[in-house]
């Protein structure tokens, strides 16, 4: 079902050398396991390890390649044509083995085809979009700080990072009331199904049934609110530029990839400002900051930790030869803190000039919603920088364990109101 | 090398070095230029790059594509006639001079009109870029 891309010209390839016979392969071999529970209990020494390792390093465990440094991973990530999306962008080959789930028409595909969606969701979540969208999410995000200031001590989790993009992006995506509790364990599904076949992928797919149930469900048109991200996107279809078969299963990707991300990007801002109270502080004096606080924080924690991709041809990457038909992991959280590439990378910091982090990506694939996922933290963050004094943390944090998202399982603060 | 004049909303002129090959954005960025925040990298995404073109100099520029003129409507500082996306202007030599004027409070959503140009340890932090 899934075609393979044809190989491009070597010109076409702008990060990767065309391949030359004679370069010997010395591409160091680690056994890190990068989804094992303790590498996400801490995972920045060895993102340390793998980026000073060598340019590309081969992890023994899953027989994949890997690039951890910023310029490496930026690369691949720009090369759509020679680091493929269609074969799947976990472990699982779609060449060799079939998809859990009906392969997705944007993330997991590749020019021509992935171009034509792609211009639906980019046009659905334009920056004009946004604007329409704004005042509602302002006003929310004002109800919500209010709401936790008179409660004071609270799980930043599900209080905050959660309970804010579930009062506002389901509606702005025309979802119906009811079997919205589906959509967080459906996220959870597909972000662990994109690592290896270990336990927490294998448990979160024999789960999935009645998840995929209604988010199928959900997809159909007369499911959807109108004036909503999802009937647009069935006007889009109506319009002819994509097809009526392939309406729901864009619908299915802002399902997927919209609010997961969203809440672990917002529970990242909140432990950054925790931890960091001169952070806090400044972003207080200036809330104008709150965009930039949570674009740090992607940067930081980096919510999104991995993705792969598939050589369509032997290619040398920095002087190292991947074969054709190989996996390669791409670690952005690493590159996001690649001493080559950041001042301070270990450092969070309000007022840095994030542009350029991968956090959401980069080229063909980057992050579609990132403009919702941003308007989100600024109103979230600049609500509470107007409304509270001080955000402390008031027991220990718990960690969620997921094959590609990092984030916090719950987060206990306390504010103090201003 | 080209030059490129960024002219800040409070008419301080700012020339800076570009190289041939990359886009104004990357030359604003590799300078620390605040109000060009760039929050997509110059994955002509956002829209946080916009700057308004020189009158003298806006039918020297490649033509926009349908997305840049999609994206431009979602600018947060008023679209004008001269408006593009300095992401999508490739430096060549022949725009040695170019004249690319801020938009006042940024190019950035969050930056409303009182903002100002933002934190001077933006300013001051250049940043060097691996590619």
């Amino acid at each position: 079902m899934v075609t393979r891309t044809p190989s491009p010209n070597a010109g076409e390839a702008s990060g990767a050398a065309a391949v030359q016979p004679d370069i010997p392969s010395s591409i160091p071999e680690l056994d890190i396991d990068p989804f094992s529970l303790d590498f996400f209990a801490d995972p920045h020494p060895a993102h340390e390890v793998l980026r000073e390792a060598g340019p590309v390093v081969q992890l023994r465990r899953w027989d994949v390649y890997a690039v951890a440094r910023y310029a490496e991973v930026h690369a691949v990530l720009n090369d759509p044509a020679t680091f493929c999306s269609s074969r799947g962008i976990g472990l699982s080959d779609f060449a060799k083995e079939k998809p859990w789930r009906p392969a997705s028409l944007i993330l997991e595909a590749d020019p021509p085809a992935h171009t034509r969606a792609r211009a639906v969701l980019s046009r659905v979540l334009s920056p004009a979009a946004m604007k329409q969208i704004r005042d509602g999410f302002a006003a929310a995000a004002e109800a919500k700080a209010d709401a936790l200031l008179a409660k004071r001590s609270f799980d930043a989790i599900t209080e905050l990072a959660e309970a804010y993009p579930l009062s506002v992006f389901p509606d702005a995506l025309g979802l119906k009331p009811e079997g919205r509790e589906h959509l967080l364990p459906y996220a959870g599904v597909v972000f662990n199904a994109f690592g290896p076949p270990n336990e927490l992928r294998q448990t979160a797919i024999e789960r999935s049934a009645p998840h995929q149930a209604y988010v199928q469900e959900q997809c159909q048109r007369e499911n959807l609110t109108p004036g909503g991200f999802g009937a647009r996107i069935y006007a889009r279809a109506d319009a002819g530029e994509i097809t009526a078969a392939e309406a729901p299963l864009l619908v299915r990707a802002l399902l997927s990839a919209g609010l997961d991300t969203t809440i672990n990007g917002l529970g990242a801002a909140i432990y950054c400002l925790a931890r960091f109270p001169d952070q806090w502080a400044r972003l207080r004096s200036d809330p104008s900051l709150a965009r930039n606080a949570f674009e740090e924080a992607i940067r930081f924690e980096s919510p999104v930790q991995t993705f792969f991709r598939t050589a369509t041809r032997d290619v040398d990457i920095s002087g190292h030869r991947i074969r054709e038909g190989k996996k390669v992991l791409m670690f952005l959280g690493a590159a996001n803190r690649d001493p080559r590439r950041w001042e301070l990378p270990d450092q969070y910091d309000v007022t840095r000039r994030t542009s350029g982090h991968v956090g959401f990506g980069s080229g063909i694939h980057m992050c579609v919603g990132q403009l919702v996922a941003r308007l989100e933290g600024e109103m979230m963050l600049s609500a509470l920088a107007r409304k509270a004094a001080s955000i402390e943390i008031s027991e220990p944090v718990k960690r969620l364990y997921n094959n590609t998202l990092r984030g916090l399982d719950s987060l206990p603060v306390t504010l103090k109101p201003a | 090398m080209p030059t490129i004049n960024f002219i800040h909303p409070d008419g301080r002129p700012d020339a800076v070095d570009a190289h041939a090959g990359e886009s104004a954005m990357q030359a604003a960025a590799r300078h620390g230029i605040a109000e060009i925040a760039a929050e997509c990298g110059g994955n002509a995404m956002c829209a946080t790059c916009h700057v308004y073109v020189d009158d003298g100099w806006i039918n020297r520029l490649t033509k926009m594509t349908e997305d840049e003129d999609a994206l431009l409507d979602g600018a947060a500082a008023e679209r004008q006639p001269t408006s593009r996306l300095s992401c999508q202007i490739a430096i060549v030599s022949e725009l040695d001079g170019l004249v690319l004027r801020l938009p006042v409070g940024g190019g950035r959503r969050g930056d409303d009109e009182t903002a100002g140009p933002g934190p001077a340890a933006a300013l001051l932090r250049v940043l060097a870029w691996t590619r």
